[in-house]
């Protein structure tokens, strides 16, 4: 098999890229959870990044937000250190890390999105919100299609509801940059559909970067795939490479059962979670910024 | 003795003055444990201010300024051996409770003579709180309210998801300080109302109350301040009438609201499913 260092995406090429990670590698004390990482990212992708639970996805996409600092290598998003631009970055946790039961309307947890923190002594203050930033609330559950949502409870919505609640609060600064972490974990298939449809409903020039240990999310609108698991391989198509079913599951002789079931993933991949055109079942317009 | 006479009483306005002051404390701070889930490290502080209590008869210093210095400082010290340490977070909090409180019964066995006001601190005196306390609470008071005010929105955000704070830029672990000094100055104002051993029940029972009716953080302040004021009050009552401990008075009339909410709200939901299914 390839080294994978030398296999990075081809949107190496792409002239600045937003994201780009050079040989980035990252241990949880003294245990290597991410080694040789190169990785770029270019404006208006849609990429999702597979592999196995405990592979590092996870950990990824922390680098990238700037939650965790590499212990080798640069990270660097927009040309800056990470965490410089908040209101660019866009993070949509898994709706399952939030608790439900907390006292806050739909509409005031996507307000939570203009908290801000360069400095503690910021301009956006207060408990009561402004016209124009209940504004921007409604503007961006419209985009998550919860619009018809606000005034109701997080412990009143179904999992798939939540989550594109939380998609919304992600989308209140209108992030050129979209990262979600396993969005679709614990959602039932309609649920997944309407997030899906959502993200594939934002403006093209939005970047989104997707995080999933299931392979039958690649829809047609990915336009890359980054599989992980420890050791990073990208593709600047939505198709899974055998080197990166290698790499997340390991080399499976013909007749095994692994084998077969791998074959039959690179197979029945693509042509999933079609996109669809003007009102949707989830009724939420696409709408562009 | 009539009421109008009982309320003309010195010790009785104190009693409901500092009922006032420590509930709107109580409304604010509890609901940042509950929503938090700190309730065990709001005991582990409650427990620890012991030793705060001790050190000040030790030295012979005035005891709750004393007692707030040292909390504050086991406050510190537990959030940053939890934030290093976060799978053993209930055994570090166990241990400082523990020496905490050790430590307080060692300043007493050090301190000659016999401590006759100690119980107080352990479980309460309300009904003896001098004016200089009141100040202080009230002090205390501003000082939370205010902090809280300041920065709602950023607390807000990083109790509900402090990763999704994080990577807006808000410094999290100041936060996470703030709250635990604030936690710790609230304990310590409690302590006269209630005693350091039930102050975590004042803390969490008027938010667990009022978390299902209302739908923000603050509303939850509010209503959480609202529910601590009326236990005070009813708690006051039931000592009087019964010649019992204030402190235990006002916790027992708080479980006994939390009971008949939350059986009445069960019987309630049975009715209405019994209901349903004859209809």
């Amino acid at each position: 098999m390839d080294s994978p260092s030398h296999l990075h995406s081809q949107k190496a090429i792409t002239p600045e890229p937003i994201i780009q990670l050079r040989n980035v590698a990252f241990d949880y004390e003294n245990t290597r959870a991410l080694s040789d990482i190169n990785i770029d990212i270019a404006r208006g992708e849609f990429i999702a990044v597979i592999g196995p639970n405990g592979g590092g996805k996870t950990t990824l996409m922390r680098l990238i937000l700037g939650l965790l600092t590499p212990t080798e290598g640069e990270v660097r998003i927009f040309g800056e250190h990470p965490g410089t631009n908040p209101d660019r970055i866009g993070y949509v946790p898994q709706h399952s890390n939030t608790s439900p039961g907390f006292p806050a309307s739909v509409e005031q947890v996507v307000l939570m999105g203009l908290a801000q923190g360069n400095s503690l002594f910021g301009k956006r203050r207060g408990i009561r919100y402004t016209r124009e930033e209940r504004a921007q609330a409604e503007h961006a559950m419209r985009r998550a299609g919860v619009s018809d949502l606000g005034k109701r409870r997080l412990n009143e919505l179904s999992g798939g509801q939540r989550q594109r609640v939380l998609i919304a609060r992600a989308l209140i600064t209108q992030p050129e940059l979209l990262i979600l972490d396993e969005p679709l974990s614990n959602i039932d298939p309609y649920g997944r559909q309407c997030i899906l449809e959502t993200l594939i409903g934002l403006d093209s020039q939005t970047t989104v970067v997707m995080v999933s240990h299931d392979l039958g999310i690649t829809a047609n609108a990915v336009t890359g795939i980054i599989a992980v698991n420890r050791f990073a391989l990208a593709s600047s198509d939505a198709k899974l490479t055998p080197a990166m079913l290698d790499l997340m599951y390991g080399i499976h002789e013909a007749g095994c059962p692994v084998h077969s079931l791998l074959q039959q993933m690179v197979e029945t991949m693509p042509s999933e979670n079609k996109p669809t055109d003007g009102k949707t079942a989830c009724g939420n317009s696409h709408d562009t910024h | 003795m009539t009421l109008t006479e009982l309320l003309q009483q010195n010790f009785m306005q104190h009693a409901l003055l500092a009922s006032l002051l420590v509930s709107v404390t109580c409304g604010v701070i509890g609901a940042l444990v509950v929503v938090n889930r700190l309730t065990f490290m709001a005991g582990g502080i409650a427990h620890t201010a012991y030793g705060g209590v001790g050190l000040a008869f030790f030295l012979g210093a005035p005891v709750l300024p004393t007692a707030g210095a040292f909390t504050a400082g086991a406050a510190m010290l537990l959030g940053t051996l939890t934030l290093k340490k976060r799978e053993r977070t209930d055994t570090l909090i166990g241990v400082i409770w523990a020496a905490g409180m050790a430590f307080g019964i060692i300043m007493i066995n050090l301190t000659p003579g016999y401590n006759v006001g100690l119980m107080s601190y352990l479980f309460g005196s309300i009904l003896t709180v001098p004016a200089s306390d009141l100040w202080l609470m009230l002090g205390i008071d501003v000082v939370i309210v205010s902090l809280t005010l300041y920065f709602y929105r950023d607390i807000l955000s990083f109790s509900f998801d402090p990763d999704f704070a994080r990577s807006r830029g808000i410094p999290v672990q100041w936060l996470y300080f703030m709250i635990l000094i604030m936690v710790a100055e609230a304990v310590v104002m409690m302590i006269q109302v209630v005693g350091l051993i039930l102050v975590i029940a004042l803390l969490t029972l008027p938010p667990y109350l009022a978390e299902r009716h209302t739908k923000s953080l603050a509303g939850l302040m509010v209503a959480s301040g609202i529910w601590s004021f009326v236990f005070c009050l009813g708690g006051l009552w039931v000592a009087y009438q019964f010649d019992l401990s204030s402190g235990a008075s006002i916790i027992a009339t708080a479980c006994a609201f939390y009971l008949a909410v939350a059986g009445g709200q069960k019987l309630w939901n049975l009715m209405s499913r019994q209901e349903k299914t004859a209809a």
